[in-house]
């Protein structure tokens, strides 16, 4: 049995998850404010604000344009990362740590310097801002979350492990889908998350490269507040919570969180 | 399956021909040959680094030879990926699959072989039957205590009656007690199933205890290869006879040789110390000898035996061992013999001590 945590430790814990939480709480809260001001605490309760977001067609057009990038740019960023991480750790020898740094230097570069340089090369290139562009902006982004959590897993796999499946007589189609997939899979599972938060969360990139009809919510959002401050933010932003909150039960039902924070 | 059948009849079931494997400029092997007997446990015994783990690598063929062929019940494979060479491996960290339970790690060879499920099941429930995992098959590996995890490796080796099954120091993470055991269990295994091995291994104990035979490996070329007897007994050169079990080796000059036996004497003496069974050396040449921890007696009295060479020591060291005792005894001439008896001490630090041996009792090394 793990002993009792100190009480002076304890309070800290507390401290600190009221910290993080308190700003959900205030923004939740203020979604039901009967007034037309965000305002905490909420005077009065309504479901108002819920029902201006479903009636506010570009709120709606701008979450969905961002599910379904924040969907698309995770998964090509499976496509594009998985292989990498595993070439990194495993079959790169010569310059591996000068790639490594190219890879992730999406990372470390200051995100509206990357949104800058996007628009530019976009518009000299003469692709122009689409949906398409958005997106390959988007998984350059994306990509290094799923290439370090992915080689981080995999850096703790043995190597004997993989080689006595293929003594054994695993082919190489073999050898990834029976083996080394399910080992780091917990790598998967936490880079796709980061990147799907990423993409989703995006404002200083996308706000350079989207049009009315690519907007974002997060970009939509900054634009909205310019000219009001009405609880429907409160309200598009508790649906977002919600989201978050749902996927990550999600994964905890299905593939426990623990087991993403054990390999890490 | 063509994979783990053999339709020849080859004199080898593995067989190396000057292997040689670069790194750059650094050879972790150099022209070595041998061929392992179908049925044979053959051990290849070395320091690290002597290029034992490389040799064991290229057989698998998780590395290439930079020249030289390498033989599978005669057929050149020599670019045969690894997965087609039909061929079990027990790693010393037993390497076993996390994610999957015991009976899924043991199934693993057949079920990339397509193996139908009822087959799967009943040759997985015989191999942990053989290895004594019965009832353990829902375990995952986490909750294994060595010894069994050792079982699952090996179990999941046999499962696809390999033509060959290489062993990486399969033994080297268990405790004594244990190793001892799983070596017996290991040997009967391996004679009741026939299965040709090959076995990486720096502990000459297991190496001569379950061998048929032994490959000597140093710095990336083979020292000797034969039985553990003709190993121990008669190693070929200076490295065997040191890296293989206690012996002194004492620089000595040839005194008299006729054609069945040689006297040799210490360069500055004129007394034989050790009359060899070999004969037909030259007068007056300096060679090395090899002599035996466990060949000298030492006593407080002059041997009983005639024949036998005896010297007078001081005690300057002495190591208990339990069954073992280790002395270090100064004779003559500066030089210091190491001396290994049976049973309790019987001898304190500066006692006085007659060494002998019999006639026969050493060996002249090749240098």
């Amino acid at each position: 049995m793990r002993k009792p945590a100190h009480p002076l430790l304890r309070g800290y814990v507390w401290v600190m998850m009221v910290f993080m939480a308190l700003p959900l709480v205030v923004v939740i809260g203020a979604s039901f404010n009967r007034g037309a001001a965000i305002r905490f605490p909420p005077e009065g309760m309504t479901l108002h604000w819920y029902a201006e977001v479903w009636r506010n067609a570009d709120m709606v057009r701008s979450a969905t344009n961002s599910l379904l990038l924040a969907v698309c740019a995770t998964l090509i960023s499976f496509i594009i990362g998985v292989p990498a991480a595993l070439a990194l750790v495993r079959h790169v020898h010569r310059h591996r740590e000068a790639l490594q740094a190219f890879l992730l230097s999406p990372m470390t570069v200051p995100a509206i310097v990357l949104g800058i340089a996007f628009l530019v090369f976009f518009g000299w290139t003469g692709m122009g801002l689409s949906f398409t562009t958005l997106l390959i902006a988007h998984v350059i982004i994306t990509v290094p979350y799923v290439i370090r959590s992915v080689a981080g897993v995999y850096l703790g796999v043995a190597v004997s492990i993989e080689e006595a499946a293929k003594v054994l007589g695993a082919d190489p189609w073999q050898l990834f889908t029976k083996v080394t997939l399910p080992l780091i899979m917990p790598g998967v599972v936490a880079g796709g998350l980061f990147s799907f938060i990423m993409s989703f969360d995006n404002v200083p990139v996308s706000i350079f490269l989207t049009r009315r009809e690519t907007l974002t919510l997060p970009v939509y959002v900054m634009s909205y507040l310019v000219h009001n401050f009405d609880p429907t933010i409160a309200a598009v932003s508790s649906v977002q919570v919600l989201f978050t909150t749902a996927a990550i039960i999600v994964i905890e039902k299905f593939y426990g969180i623990r087991r993403l924070t054990e390999t890490i | 399956m063509t994979m783990s059948e053999d339709t020849g009849t080859a004199r080898f079931q593995v067989e190396l021909r000057n292997a040689t494997k670069l790194y750059g400029d650094f050879a972790a092997i150099r022209d070595i040959s041998f061929g392992v007997a179908k049925g044979e446990f053959f051990s290849i015994l070395g320091p690290s680094g002597g290029g034992k783990t490389t040799v064991l690598r290229a057989i698998a063929g998780l590395i290439d030879l930079t020249s030289g062929d390498l033989l599978i019940a005669g057929a050149p494979v020599n670019g045969v990926p690894v997965y087609r060479r039909g061929m079990g491996i027990v790693f010393q960290n037993y390497a076993l699959f996390p994610h999957m339970n015991v009976f899924d790690n043991i199934a693993f060879g057949l079920r990339m072989r397509k193996v139908g499920k009822p087959e799967v099941h009943a040759r997985v429930t015989e191999a942990m039957a053989r290895v004594h995992l019965d009832g353990l098959g829902g375990r995952m590996p986490s909750q294994l205590s060595g010894g069994q995890q050792q079982r699952v490796a090996l179990a999941r080796a046999i499962i696809v009656n390999p033509r060959v099954i290489l062993l990486d120091e399969p033994l080297g993470a268990l405790d004594r007690n244990l190793r001892i055991a799983m070596q017996a269990e290991l040997k009967s295994l391996q004679r009741e199933l026939a299965i040709t091995t090959v076995c990486v291994t720096h502990d000459q104990e297991e190496a001569l205890s379950l061998s048929d035979r032994i490959a000597i490996l140093n710095k990336g070329g083979v020292e000797q290869i034969g039985t553990p007897i003709e190993i121990y007994e008669r190693p070929a050169s200076r490295f065997v006879a040191s890296f293989v079990g206690g012996t002194n080796l004492i620089e000595v000059v040839v005194h008299r040789s006729d054609a069945v036996s040689t006297e040799l004497i210490l360069p500055d003496a004129d007394r034989t110390l050790v009359r060899v069974n070999s004969g037909d050396a030259t007068v007056g040449r300096a060679v090395t000898l090899s002599l035996r921890y466990e060949a000298i007696r030492i006593a407080s009295s002059p041997s009983p035996s005639p024949g036998d060479a005896s010297v007078l020591g001081t005690v300057t060291n002495i190591a208990y061992g339990g069954s073992v005792s280790i002395f270090h005894v100064a004779i003559n001439n500066g030089l210091t013999l190491v001396v290994a008896a049976s049973g309790k001490p019987l001898f304190g630090l500066g006692d006085t001590v007659h060494l002998s041996w019999p006639s026969g009792a050493g060996q002249i090394l090749q240098s």
